[in-house]
């Protein structure tokens, strides 16, 4: 087999995102058309707009000048040279990645993008601006974002070389599963979606001027300029799939050596694993809405605010002692990061449906906990009963505390008392604290439990309480205490394995629950229609 | 002197069960006795624990020593106090319809509660301490909803609210305790009070210190659910004002409630 030499490879890392980028793109457009129910265009007619418009003439604006004209070949040009410093193909790093860290490749994207914004002002056509000074605004927090991203990983692997990061993580999965890394790689793919325009931000693809951000930037472009634009834009979304996916969750699959199967081996893999990302943004564009434009700020710190928590996470990561790698380990810290991001969801979340539907997710994961509990227990049938109990609680609460909320016709929004990037804010300090305070602990686990699990539970159900205070609304409080309920069965979960008896209060705690949720509350919604804001309790004031 | 543990525990039960029947001056008659029974009990008892004397029966499964035999007698006498009020305040709405129906359910659900409030201090571990302050929960919700009108349910909601939170918090505490004795007590151990003390010395200091910050927490709890009984107390008033007699028995259950850690306060400050 024949061997490459670095330059080689250098050229196909450029080579491969130039030319997979649009099929990706195609790919995910397809996808989402046949999820939406419609027939959607080719695989390929990404290729086929670009080709298209290369063979255009180029019609300037008046008054346009020379920037207008270079600015979608800089942009090209920088979307050209990021490849070249990340690992796109090969684990090792070939010389050219030197010429500059994880920092310097942001750098380049970032004057892309600002070539492309100068463009559109300097096009004088008011929707272009109007893209560009929208851009600006969001992306403001964007930035930071990523970098409190860059540093939670440099304080990691020490290091922001992207590849060291990447050889770094692969060297132990105990890293992937920090809860440190987790939280970063969600904020990380919060600014992917913002990045490359995607819904809950932008409609990707749509012909709204007035909703456009990213796209409206480009609307006086054609010809040439407008085909090298469209590609740009799908290079862009590639390199920014690869960072995720080679940096940031699954470093495997990249070539070892410089041998021509493994390039290729890794090139596949490439496009497998930007396909499985676009997976992830084809349920997400199908399933959410668009924000309205001043909710987009709340996004954006949202996922500013989750990257400071990854760094908060990772300083007082090292007073969990070390832990040694479990797949029970594993599953459980994965889930009460999940757990913990569907809860900054709900506080932020103002339909009481969508919060019963968040809830119910969060109780089918930790179901999955139990499960992995039951799996690793040889004689776990308390957990086996357990894991059923749990995944009983995710459908059926849920449901029937939805169908009472319908018989009672009350009105469905929830609003909050203050606004969901404070608390959001309140959010993060509060898990802070709950991570401090459990890191302080020194559980004896010898290394075997997953204790920044336990300290992500306990800030669970801190966080809790600011969502039960924080609504007053009934139902919503409700859910506030079931989260609280999935807070304690999680903590449960991931310090008892072996005990049995924690695990028997813990189902006696989930039979309490039920007990509660429909002796009680279906005789309180049911049998009397009282208005179910607990503003009205104000009058059982001493 | 432990078949008294038993009996004790049994006079309400079984006066719960005569109050489902047909008859008011029958469960009238059977909660007045159950409970002037279970007051004269708690006395018995009370006298015999003076010396650092110990009960214990089913197995070391109910325990009562001289700092629950505190508590067991303000239940006692609570109980007692508090049946025979309600039966002179109860009649004063005898004249309603559906009185009957709504005063037998008024009297098992009082029993009840007695019965969980009973418990609570007997109990010798915290896995079954947390299950008996969990059952007065659920139960003494049932009490301040019986009457079923706007205000006994909006109270019983914030109630539940209240002390569902304080129980989500105690089993944390629980859970963090056991967790701290499985080093030198072993992996499936029953968390009784007394291996703790035993084992004071070798439990970790940090891990126990925050599981009783917990536990203080949901002690606060108990003083927050007086405030809540306060509240349902005076809204009750204002609209029914048959009621008074379980909010004022409840009110003696935060009391109690309160300090019901207190035995595990040994283990902890050791």
């Amino acid at each position: 087999m024949p061997q490459l030499s670095d330059g080689l490879i250098q050229v196909l890392q450029v080579g491969t995102i130039l030319v997979l980028s649009p099929l990706v793109t195609g790919v995910i457009a397809r996808a989402e058309a046949i999820v939406q129910m419609r027939h959607g265009p080719r695989f390929l007619q990404p290729y086929y707009d670009i080709a298209k418009l290369f063979r255009k003439e180029t019609v300037l604006p008046e008054g346009a000048g020379v920037v207008f004209r270079i600015a979608p070949y800089v942009a090209f040009a920088s979307y050209c040279i990021v490849p070249l410093l990340i690992p796109v193909l090969t684990s090792f790093p070939p010389q050219a990645s030197y010429m500059g860290d994880i920092l310097g490749g942001g750098l380049i994207l970032g004057f892309a993008s600002y070539a492309v914004s100068l463009a559109a002002i300097d096009s004088g056509s008011p929707y272009a601006q109007l893209g560009s000074s929208r851009l600006r605004t969001f992306g403001a927090l964007g930035e930071p974002t990523i970098l409190f991203v860059v540093f939670t990983v440099a304080l990691i692997t020490q290091t922001d070389l992207p590849y060291v990061f990447a050889a770094t993580l692969k060297s132990s999965a105990a890293e992937i599963v920090r809860p440190a890394h987790l939280l970063a790689a969600a904020a990380f793919f919060m600014v992917v979606l913002a990045e490359t325009g995607r819904v809950p931000l932008e409609n990707h693809g749509s012909t709204l001027e007035f909703g456009m951000i990213d796209e409206g930037r480009t609307l006086e472009h054609s010809g040439p300029g407008f085909a090298l634009l469209r590609w740009g834009s799908s290079m862009k979304q590639l390199i920014l799939y690869t960072i995720l996916a080679d940096v940031l969750i699954v470093p495997w699959g990249l070539a070892g050596t410089h041998r021509l199967d493994d390039v290729l081996i890794a090139i596949a893999l490439l496009f497998a694993k930007a396909l499985g990302i676009g997976a992830a943004i084809v349920v997400i564009e199908s399933a959410f809405a668009k924000l309205r434009l001043y909710k987009i700020p709340e996004f954006t710190v949202s996922s500013f605010l989750l990257a400071v928590l990854a760094v908060i996470t990772f300083i007082v990561q090292r007073d969990y002692g070390e832990t040694r790698l479990t797949v029970f380990g594993g599953i459980a810290t994965v889930v009460a990061v999940i757990v913990l991001l569907l809860e900054f969801m709900l506080l932020r979340s103002q339909d009481v449906w969508e919060q019963l539907r968040l809830y119910g997710v969060g109780s089918a994961a930790i179901a999955i906990v139990a499960f992995a509990a039951a799996a690793k227990l040889h004689a776990g049938d308390l957990y086996a009963i357990g894991t059923i109990t749990i995944a009983f609680k995710s459908l059926v609460i849920p449901v029937s505390v939805g169908a009472i909320i319908r018989n009672l016709d009350v009105p469905t929004r929830v609003p909050s008392i203050i606004r969901a990037p404070g608390a959001i804010l309140l959010g993060i300090v509060l898990s802070s604290f709950a991570l401090v305070a459990v890191s302080r602990l020194h559980v004896s686990g010898d290394g075997v439990l997953p204790l920044p699990a336990l300290g992500i539970a306990v800030a669970v159900i801190a966080v809790s309480f600011l969502l039960m205070i924080l609504r007053p609304y009934a139902p919503s409080q409700l859910i506030g205490f079931l989260v609280l309920e999935n807070g304690a069965t999680l903590a449960a979960l991931v310090i008892a394995p072996g005990l049995p008896l924690i695990v028997g209060l813990l189902l006696l705690f989930d039979l309490f629950v039920g007990l509660l949720v429909f002796v009680l509350l279906v005789q309180y919604f049911g049998v009397q229609r009282t208005a179910v804001t607990t503003d009205v309790l104000n009058r059982l004031r001493g | 002197m432990s078949a008294f543990l038993i009996v004790l525990l049994c006079l309400p039960l079984a006066a719960t069960a005569v109050s489902l029947g047909r008859s008011l001056r029958v469960a009238e008659a059977a909660s007045l006795a159950a409970a002037l029974a279970a007051f004269a009990l708690t006395v018995a008892l009370a006298i015999s624990v003076r010396h650092g004397a110990e009960h214990a029966a089913l197995g070391q499964w109910l325990r009562l020593d001289s700092l629950g035999a505190v508590f067991l007698l303000a239940t006692g006498f609570l109980y007692a106090a508090g049946v025979v009020f309600s039966i002179g305040y109860l009649r004063a709405g005898a004249h309603r319809t559906g009185f009957t129906s709504y005063a037998r359910r008024y009297y098992s659900f009082l029993n009840l509660f007695c019965w969980t409030m009973l418990l609570v201090p007997l109990m010798n571990d915290f896995g079954t301490l947390w299950v008996a302050l969990e059952l007065t929960t659920i139960v003494s919700v049932l009490l301040v909803a019986v009457d079923r009108t706007d205000a006994a349910l909006e109270a019983a909601w914030k109630y539940v609210l209240i002390a569902s939170v304080g129980l989500g918090i105690g089993l944390l505490a629980v859970i963090l305790l056991y967790a701290a004795g499985t080093g030198p007590l072993g992996d499936a151990y029953i968390p009784r009070f007394a291996s703790y003390v035993a084992a004071a010395h070798r439990l970790p200091t940090v891990q126990v210190e925050f599981a009783f910050l917990l536990g203080h927490r949901f002690r606060h709890e108990g003083r927050l659910r007086a405030a809540a009984h306060v509240a349902a107390r005076r809204a009750q008033r204002s609209a029914e004002p048959r009621v008074g007699a379980p909010l004022r028995l409840a009110a003696g259950d935060c009391v109690l409630r309160d300090p019901s850690f207190l035995p595990g306060d040994r283990a902890g400050g050791r």
